[in-house]
């Protein structure tokens, strides 16, 4: 059964995340020691913080080969026993607050009960969303990625996907070290858990701003009703990673006060850091949210000097700066570019509408966020915002503006998405902005709250706009995301590798089998995380796929097939250049070359070649040069 | 009667509120339940025949939250 190593490594794994945050925040704030954090908060930092910093060791780790089962384990292992000595007095602080949790639940109305039963069981169903097959994205770089560092032990370009190297990884790096443990489906689960200490921080910054315990649950209602949110479970995208890091700095960088001045600077800085590292996207819509909070707190402290205060951003950025160092480096030992992504093509130069649809977003943006079904957009912002915005006229009006730190949160996240929808309104897409966009939800459940508070009739019309919202979304997704009896198939009678993704099983599980070891295979699967990670490695790159596009007759193009050492093709029908002129190759078939169809079904076609005679050489083939990675060569070099 | 704290004190009765508030919840509601109805509302639906006028309203409304006016050389790489 699954169950057991998922829950075994979920475990060790987040307890060494535990173990190397809490080194690193009882140094932080050795200076600090009469500053009383909640334990749970305290908890969702050093885990947050410590999985960072783990997701940093591991890229140098990788990039020096050496990311393999005895070293990665080993380090678990050490930092699992340092976090059981460093964190079980925070365990039992945490374990103290459920039963204040218990208690509130148990005073509150039956409608808030059943309201609070339901967020809960949002919450709950994103595991549900381990038996869905991972989509898009996930299947062709983020978890095809780990997969081939935790085989191959390096971190380096993926065929076909190479810049995809040179952004920050973060979850990438924790699903890696998670398969090297031998357990790939705790990947998910691990999303989950990150997800939920980012909400921890967002929910004490939600009570830092005012928020009683029912408006808290209101921003939990509206995480897990935001579809942005949903279609991120059980994907293998790590947008969330970014997002949580992003709510753990804003949550720091509201604690920034005289008496622990340094060691919420240092955690802002740091999760900072980490955010724009985890999704690069962030500097450009969390950053600026960051800096409006950032003024407002430090420029609002009136007994402290300017010297002081440029201190504090100087901590901050050099925090920030020690943490999202890896990035650079990575990307000069990968390609030469300390700089990267910056000047690759694709990466910041998408543009994915025309004008018009451009401009309609930017003048229905609430609307479009809400309901918005563009192409890549992949998911929403909860309606319950939308909703309840008219309720922020009901929040306590301040003498001047910036005196209330709610208003200032909501002008920090519209000046995030301001700054995002300037930069790049051709890209709308909730995940790319999610920190700053979420946000959003804090103002709102104020509002709600309030207006709860009101009397009895308004307090119904809030808990009934809400449940019914919960279980529309959840019904809505219960049908292709939530997904709890394929789940415990997975997870209870073990199915094998992507059984419960049956239209890609039927073809790659075969390739799998027939294949041999470092066989190239022509390809533009996007599911290609199903394949074996020597097939992976070895596949067509995007320099081959741009040469190939530049040859014109179809004999020319099967001979550069042949010559690269190509043995099948496998491809994905899609009305697409790379599809089209493979189909209409196949009828143009020259004397010398053999091509058999070994499988096909409505998405694909896997064939094999073989050459008849010698008339056209190979001239590149794959081979395990440095045990166990695999690595394209020319064959001339072996032979001199 | 309620006043609305963040502009000038406006004394508006509590049920013309509740009116305008339960509108406007109830639109954003019914957008969200035509766009994206859960399968018990398209059963529901089905029973009483409602189908196909909800189809119709279904496409009405969602070109405008779409488009077809997409970069091709941009979406034909994924």
């Amino acid at each position: 059964m699954l169950i057991f190593p998922i829950f075994f490594s979920i475990v060790v794994y987040s307890i060494a995340c535990l173990g190397l945050g809490g080194i690193i925040s009882n140094v932080i704030s050795a200076q600090n020691k009469d500053v009383d954090v909640a334990p749970s908060i305290d908890t969702a930092t050093r885990f947050l913080l410590g999985q960072g910093l783990l997701a940093n060791l591991w890229v140098f780790i990788a990039l020096t080969g050496n990311f393999s089962p005895p070293i990665v384990n080993g380090i678990i292992a050490i930092l699992f026993i340092l976090g059981i000595l460093f964190n079980y007095k925070h365990t039992t602080g945490v374990a103290r607050t459920i039963p204040l949790i218990w208690r509130e639940f148990m005073n509150e109305s039956r409608g808030w009960k059943l309201l609070i039963l339901a967020i809960l069981t949002m919450w709950l169903a994103w595991l549900t969303s381990i038996g869905r097959p991972p989509t898009a994205d996930g299947t062709r770089f983020y978890l095809a990625l780990p997969k081939v560092i935790s085989s191959s032990e390096r971190l380096k370009p993926l065929p076909g996907y190479e810049e995809v190297a040179s952004l920050g990884l973060q979850g990438e790096m924790h699903f890696a070290a998670l398969m090297t443990m031998g357990s790939p489906e705790a990947t998910q689960v691990f999303s989950w858990l990150t997800l939920t200490a980012g909400c921890i921080l967002l929910l004490a910054l939600g009570r830092k701003v005012g928020l009683q315990r029912r408006g808290q649950w209101l921003v939990l209602a509206m995480i897990f009703t935001s579809s942005a949110v949903i279609e991120l479970s059980g994907s293998g995208k790590t947008d969330m990673y970014g997002a949580t890091f992003a709510f753990a700095a804003y949550y720091w960088a509201f604690q920034i006060e005289k008496k622990n001045q340094n060691q919420a600077s240092i955690l802002t800085g740091l999760f900072g850091g980490l955010a724009v590292v985890a999704k690069v996207s962030y500097a450009a819509s969390f950053l600026p949210s960051l800096a409006v909070i950032l003024a407002w707190r430090i420029f609002s402290q009136e007994d402290t000097s300017l010297k002081s205060k440029m201190a504090y951003f100087a901590l901050i950025g050099v925090s920030a700066v020690f943490i999202a160092i890896q990035l650079p480096i990575k990307n000069q030992i990968l390609f030469n570019n300390p700089l990267a992504p910056f000047g690759m093509k694709d990466i910041f130069d998408q543009v994915w509408y025309g004008p018009d649809t451009i401009n309609r977003i930017r003048l229905t943006l609430p609307l479009a966020l809400t309901f918005g079904d563009y192409w890549a957009q992949i998911g929403n912002l909860t309606p319950l915002v939308l909703m309840f915005s008219p309720l922020i006229l009901l929040l306590p009006k301040p003498r001047r503006l910036y005196e209330s730190p709610l208003i200032v949160l909501g002008i920090a996240a519209l000046v995030g998405l301001a700054c995002w929808f300037i930069y790049r309104p051709a890209v709308f897409a909730p995940r790319y902005f999610l920190g700053c966009l979420l946000l959003l939800v804090l103002p709102t459940s104020k509002g709600a709250e309030i207006f709860s508070q009101t009397d009895k009739t308004n307090n119904i019309f809030i808990l009934a706009t809400t449940v019914i919202t919960i279980l529309s979304m959840g019904l809505y997704y219960s049908s292709h995301i939530f997904l709890p009896k394929q789940t415990f198939d997975l997870i209870v009678n073990k199915q094998p590798d992507c059984e419960f993704d049956p239209v890609q099983c039927e073809i790659t599980n075969h390739i799998n089998l027939i294949v041999a070891p470092g066989e190239r295979i022509f390809t533009n699967d996007s599911y290609r995380y199903w394949l074996r990670s020597d097939l992976i490695q070895c596949a067509l790159t995007s320099l081959e796929m741009e040469n190939y596009f530049s040859i014109e007759t179809p004999e020319q193009r099967w001979s550069f097939i042949i010559g690269r050492g190509f043995k099948s093709v496998l491809i994905y029908y899609r009305d697409i250049p790379l599809s089209n002129k493979i189909r209409s190759d196949m009828l143009a078939i020259p004397d010398w070359l053999e091509v058999k169809t070994i499988k096909t079904n409505i998405n694909l076609i896997f064939l094999q070649l073989s050459l008849k005679n010698n008339s056209h050489p190979i001239l590149y083939e794959c081979r395990q040069s440095n045990y166990p990675e695999w690595e394209i060569f020319e064959i001339q070099m072996i032979n001199p | 009667m309620v006043k609305f704290v963040l502009m000038k004190s406006i004394k508006i009765p509590m049920s013309v509120v509740r009116l305008l508030l339960g509108l406007w919840m109830g639109l954003i509601l019914a957008l969200q339940l035509i766009l994206y109805p859960p399968p018990p509302v398209l059963k529901l639906a089905d029973a009483v025949n409602l189908r196909e006028p909800w189809i119709a309203l279904q496409d009405k409304i969602k070109p405008f939250f779409r488009t077809t006016d997409i970069n091709l050389d941009f979406m034909l790489k994924f």
